[in-house]
């Protein structure tokens, strides 16, 4: 495997009770911001812990800058800053002393880093983390892992707790320390304008698989939204048909080649460049899946 | 590593810690009025060094920061190395501040070997079972292999009391109470010699903490969040 990717999983699964991950592959580049899109289970979340060691694969190849994440294990998660959905810290201690127990813990945490992010996403060293707001413990949970010079950044919805102003605070600062330092981030959501905004990569899952990992230009300019009579979109060649659902004007499908859909369809339907929203509604929704 | 779990201890853990104090003022209490209670004292002060230990991941789960935890650049052997050193670090706390008790009696092979042999046992049998199972189930869990211990000492008595060596010599000739740990103890002393049977209990503790130590190692390590 190589170490140009910042990420790569392979042919990874877990069993959990009631739940499976079944054969995830997907890269992200060095340099790359990432979406991990799963709009109705809990695949993602999974994933993220199962690249954190936090839940052990039973089958399959993780690869963190080239290393195991298993077995190099410590190595990994030196470079890797890693945030919750809903951050865990110690509730009755103050920020500062977070700061001198986890900072031990990191061989490049830097103290004028910490303190410098506290000030920018008004955290006060000496509040308790209990007294914060939910989008305050997130802003806390990211100044953590931003401070320890982490090369990759894997965040579990780090942006639902936040508000809409901070939420694009935090994505400017995702795309700046990419431009800046050549770091990768690895974010879970379900804000579609937040994956439009800055990822590069789109890796939609779904019941544990992944469905694609694409470009984020590859799937907007590629993909595309067919609105027509059912018998039109039976013409369409069913190797790009990803989903359809019936409407009342007739059928919307979700194709992955909106050229060839173009040609299949001609004047008799409706073919739009798809949108994300397009995406998470038609592949997380009720329809049959074509493909 | 270890040193930066201790750290993490220090600095985040301090309220689990303070409530030693409590304990060790009620010892000081106790050794004060009451010399000869000093195996009683040694007794609690192995299972609180036990039980602050396992408080300390009750805590971290209960405030969902162990998953925090095991995504830090810090081996989960090191977790659990760090509350055995908490553990430990009450048993060795203890011994300081008996040492107004009297001392000379710890000579006695059945009251410092059983002392040894108590704090070992608590320890070994508390950490794995919270380690593998929290501190709720672990509790219960561990109560119960404690409990089937005693049972079987009881089995056992009848043969360990038969020994040349005075069943709780040490503990009759220092005014206290012999039990069922100081009377197997003398059982072996009377048989090996003193320093035979210090150098086997011992040792004996050693592998029990090491095995007991594996056992939680495995299975923190086994653990998901």
């Amino acid at each position: 495997m190589s170490s140009d990717n910042a990420l790569q999983l392979r042919g990874v699964s877990k069993r959990c009770r009631g739940f499976a991950l079944k054969d995830v592959s997907f890269t992200l580049p060095r340099g790359a911001i990432g979406g991990l899109v799963d709009p109705n289970g809990a695949g993602k979340t999974t994933i993220v812990k199962v690249v954190m060691n936090l839940v052990r694969r039973d089958a399959g190849e993780i690869r963190v800058f080239g290393l195991d994440n298993r077995a190099s294990e410590i190595e990994v998660k030196s470079r890797v800053g890693f945030v919750y959905d809903v951050p865990g810290f110690w509730d009755d201690r103050t920020l500062d002393a977070h700061r001198r127990a986890l900072g031990a813990s990191y061989s490049r945490w830097s103290d004028a880093t910490f303190r410098r992010l506290a000030g920018e996403f008004g955290l006060a060293l000496d509040a308790k983390f209990k007294s914060l707001s939910h989008g305050a413990k997130t802003r806390f949970a990211l100044a953590v892992a931003l401070s320890h010079e982490a090369d990759l950044l894997i965040m579990d919805e780090p942006s639902a707790g936040l508000d809409p102003v901070f939420r694009r605070d935090v994505l400017k600062r995702f795309s700046a320390l990419l431009q800046d330092e050549g770091k990768s981030v690895l974010f879970s959501t379900h804000i579609t304008s937040d994956l439009e905004r800055i990822a590069d990569t789109i890796t939609f899952v779904r019941a544990g698989q992944i469905v694609f990992s694409l470009t984020r230009d590859a799937l907007l300019d590629g993909w595309a939204v067919v609105r027509a009579d059912a018998k039109v979109v039976g013409d369409i060649e069913p190797r790009i048909l990803k989903r359809k659902r019936e409407r009342a004007f007739g059928v919307e499908a979700l194709v992955s080649d909106g050229d060839a859909a173009r040609r299949a369809v001609g004047s008799c339907g409706a073919v739009d460049k798809v949108t994300l929203d397009d995406v998470m509604v038609l592949m997380a929704g009720e329809g049959r899946h074509a493909a | 590593m270890l040193r930066n779990v201790l750290r993490k201890d220090l600095a985040l853990n301090a309220p689990q810690l303070w409530d030693l104090l409590l304990w060790f003022g009620y010892v000081a209490y106790v050794l004060y009025r009451a010399p000869d209670s000093v195996r009683l004292a040694a007794g609690g002060s192995a299972l609180v060094g036990a039980l602050i230990a396992c408080t300390i991941g009750a805590r971290e789960d209960k405030l969902r920061v162990s998953a925090t935890l095991a995504s830090l650049p810090v081996r989960r052997r090191a977790i659990v190395q760090g509350r055995y050193a908490v553990a430990f670090a009450v048993g060795a706390a203890f011994l300081l501040e008996s040492r107004g008790a009297p001392w000379p009696r710890w000579a006695a092979a059945d009251v410092g070997l059983s002392f040894a042999a108590a704090y070992g046992g608590f320890v070994a049998v508390n950490l794995p079972c919270h380690s593998r199972w929290g501190f709720g189930r672990g509790n219960l869990a561990a109560a119960l292999v404690l409990a089937l211990g005693i049972v079987l000492a009881d089995a056992a008595g009848p043969i360990v009391l038969t020994g040349a060596f005075g069943p709780g010599d040490g503990a009759r000739a220092s005014g206290l109470p012999a039990g069922q740990i100081p009377a197997g103890v003398g059982w072996v002393a009377g048989r090996l010699g003193l320093v035979s049977a210090s150098v086997l209990g011992f040792a004996g503790n050693v592998v029990l903490l090491w095995l007991s130590s594996e056992i939680a190692v495995r299975a923190a390590r086994g653990r998901e969040f």
